[in-house]
């Protein structure tokens, strides 16, 4: 026997949290679990920022030659105007007279809205497939910009693309699980556990370290990767509200990791088999992350059906062509009340006439466009609403939606852009359709003056609130799912006969 | 210094074990034979408050083991019929571990060198792999673990079952060291030749009641194994 006089019951218990996740690490270390894992995570990580990235520059790509084509067509105008201005042009057609305020209106100087992108948008893609990252602007009335959403391969919406929010939301559960599935009942078939456990040391301290220390090798090296590939990539993520967004994904990703290993606490505490847990935890998977989101689709479909686009976008044809018939009579009343107006005329009479008949068209057509498009607008402004409770039963939706809005690619973001540019459309008819029905030829200053849009981001707070209420949603059943598991821990089966 | 009172276990209508009173004091060694199912191990586990008694109480040097768990673990060192250690990692760092799980801090290697070698294990196997030790060996580093705790209880669940004779013998002699330095130990074995070698009191379990105990020194060993297995298999001696 040992000539030391300490025993087990005078010494302190100062260092068990240490000693158990040294084990931990030692075991990891001793199967490579630590390299292989992190190897997973950086081959993960760099490929869906890899696809995040080309996404973005695709889209960037995109606006950039929706810009060029934009200014290449108003210095062709402003060419023509100034040459007309010379004597050295004269216009073919009404469509071709760069004075027209009419087609320049309506199609020459149409211009691009464009929603820039945040400084994460390549972590998540988001609904950045279907709603496209700028609108071509006129004096057309709404539904030509308002319905254009992205032509995108339908293969690649089935299977959504692999962002980074797509493998923390979807995949690193799973890795999660596999850690994590017999926590402690591999201890038990193993026998360790009651080696561990005839020693004065609580159940639940020996879980919590393996939590711990398993928590943070899946978190650690994803935290650093991110970080890293961000800055590789060019995100500007010390720009502008960036540092929020990066602080709001952290916090949302601990959240969403711890969320899950709570999960495995409370399978592991109910004292099944190793692979009772696995099946377990697989099936809750399948329920959180698969089924869950589906039937709430669903049923958020079937509650609030949204018109058929096909359908919508003919009925809208035919509200536009019984809108031109009804302008041809109206142009011609228009035209006897305000007869002295053709003496000022900038155009030619024939043309006046004919663009005062178009804007009465888009004019009359634009309030029963509103009340077709307001069905559209208000199914799914309560599909929306009524999403924003059902996420709370999913932690994938509502880690999904949150991860959206802080790379700036989530729905709320496409509204409040969609609002913006319904704004600027009104604003871009005004100034045309008045010159139209005052006959008023454009001039180049005109042209220098045509209205601009500029996208107004939201308060920080539009990151701030979601955020916050998606780590409520992650954090809540978190903390009940470890307080069960830390109340239901000392009655664990310690051994398979017991 | 292990005392168990009326202690009844019952998983549901199987009665593992009926009233037990049962007293081990310190510098005592008291075996528990047993046929399987008899109830042996369902009392050492009831002491390790691995399982919670139906009825009846449990204590280790006076402390209950159900209302005190904790405290009553400072007090037991316990060795099972397999001793299970971590495979990948060495005999030493076992050793280290679940020693620092029952003392709270760690010891000097060189101190659990020592322990290791006192339980008989070759100083060149301690820092090999568990994954390649022999059972005996794997038993010596689960007894080295028992001394390092340096408790006044020791629990042994069949602990010499499958050690070849030298490491029984060897086994055997820690235990008179132990009992010398007034350990209380209660271990339960199916050997009636360790019994009557090393224990002070016999008891013979049948169907979760303790049938009869002795001295030791009050019965021959073919008088034991006789009792034994009459009360144990209902058959008498040949």
């Amino acid at each position: 026997m040992s000539a030391s006089t300490v025993t087990a019951a005078d010494m302190p218990r100062q260092s068990l949290f240490r000693e158990a996740i040294s084990l931990e690490r030692r075991l990891f270390r001793a199967e490579r679990l630590v390299l292989l894992i992190t190897v997973i995570l950086l081959a993960a990580v760099a490929y869906a920022l890899f696809n995040g990235a080309a996404w973005r520059d695709r889209q960037g790509s995109l606006l950039a030659s929706a810009q060029l084509e934009e200014a290449t067509r108003l210095d062709e105008q402003r060419d023509k105007l100034t040459k007309m201005n010379a004597g050295s042009f004269t216009p073919t057609s009404s469509f071709q007279n760069p004075r027209n305020p009419l087609w320049v209106g309506l199609r020459h100087a149409a211009t691009y809205a464009a929603l820039p992108a945040t400084p994460l948008a390549i972590t998540a893609i988001g609904q950045s497939d279907l709603n496209p990252p700028y609108v071509l602007v006129s004096a057309d009335s709404r539904e030509t910009f308002a319905l254009n959403e992205e032509i995108e391969n339908p293969g690649n919406l089935l299977a959504g693309r692999f962002d980074l929010a797509f493998f923390v939301v979807f995949l690193l559960p799973l890795v999660i699980v596999t850690l994590s599935y017999n926590l402690l009942s591999a201890e038990r078939e193993q026998g360790t556990l009651a080696m561990a456990a005839s020693n004065p040391v609580r159940l639940a301290l020996l879980l919590w370290a393996k939590l711990s220390y398993r928590a943070a090798v899946v978190l650690v090296p994803l935290v650093v990767f991110v970080l890293a590939g961000l800055l590789l990539l060019g995100a500007p993520i010390f720009e502008a509200d960036g540092p929020v967004r990066i602080g709001g994904w952290l916090l949302l990703v601990t959240a969403y990791v711890g969320f899950w290993f709570a999960v495995t606490a409370a399978v592991t505490v109910l004292g099944r088999g190793s692979a009772h847990n696995a099946l377990m935890l697989v099936s809750i998977w399948i329920v959180l992350v698969l089924v869950l989101p589906t039937v709430g689709s669903v049923a958020v479909n079937l509650s609030f059906p949204v018109p058929s686009r096909a359908e919508m976008i003919n009925s809208l044809r035919e509200v536009k062509t019984d809108s031109a018939r009804t302008a041809d009579a109206g142009a011609a009343k228009y035209a006897l009340e305000h007869e002295t107006d053709r003496n000022g005329g900038a155009v030619s009479d024939k043309d006046f006439e004919a663009a005062r008949k178009r804007v009465l068209s888009v004019q009359l057509a634009a309030e029963q466009i509103a009340s077709t498009m307001a069905v559209y607008d208000r199914q799914i402004a309560r599909q929306r609403s009524t999403i924003a409770w059902l996420r709370f039963l999913s932690p994938a939706v509502l880690m999904q939606d949150a991860l959206n809005t802080i790379a700036g690619t989530g729905d709320e973001r496409y509204a409040d852009f969609s609002v913006q540019v319904d704004a600027f459309h009104q604003q871009w008819q005004q100034y045309f359709n008045a010159r139209v029905l005052a006959n008023e030829p454009l001039t180049l200053r005109d042209y220098d003056a045509f209205p601009r849009f500029v996208y107004r981001p939201g308060s920080v707070s539009t990151v701030i609130g979601p955020l916050a209420s998606a780590l409520i949603g992650l954090l809540l059943p978190m903390l009940l799912l470890f307080a069960y598991a830390i109340r239901r821990i000392e009655r664990y089966p310690i051994t398979d006969r017991a | 210094m292990l005392q168990a009172t009326d202690l009844t276990k019952r998983y549901g209508d199987h009665l593992a074990l009926n009233s037990l009173n049962l007293k081990v004091e310190p510098g005592e060694i008291f075996c528990l034979l047993g046929g399987n199912g008899a109830g042996k191990t369902t009392t050492i586990n009831l002491f390790l408050n691995f399982i919670q008694p139906t009825s009846g109480q449990v204590s280790v040097n006076g402390i209950d083991v159900v209302a005190q768990p904790l405290e009553a673990k400072r007090h037991i060192a316990y060795i099972p019929e397999t001793v299970m250690l971590y495979g990948s990692l060495s005999g030493i760092e076992n050793l280290e571990y679940f020693t620092t799980l029952a003392l709270g801090q760690k010891r000097p290697r060189a101190e659990l060198l020592d322990l290791l070698v006192q339980a008989g294990l070759a100083p060149d196997a301690a820092p090999r792999r568990v994954a390649g030790y022999s059972k005996g060996m794997r038993q010596k580093v689960g007894i080295a673990i028992a001394m390092a705790k340096n408790t006044k209880a020791l629990l042994l669940d069949e602990p010499t079952s499958g050690l070849d004779p030298q490491a029984a013998n060897e086994f055997a002699r820690l235990l008179e060291q132990m009992k010398a330095r007034g350990v209380a130990i209660l271990m339960t074995t199916h050997d009636l030749f360790l019994a009557k070698q090393t224990g002070t009191r016999v008891g013979i379990m049948q169907r979760g009641v303790l049938a009869a105990t002795f001295d030791t020194d009050t019965v021959g060993h073919a008088e034991l194994e006789r009792i034994y297995l009459d009360l144990s298999y209902g058959k008498k001696a040949a």
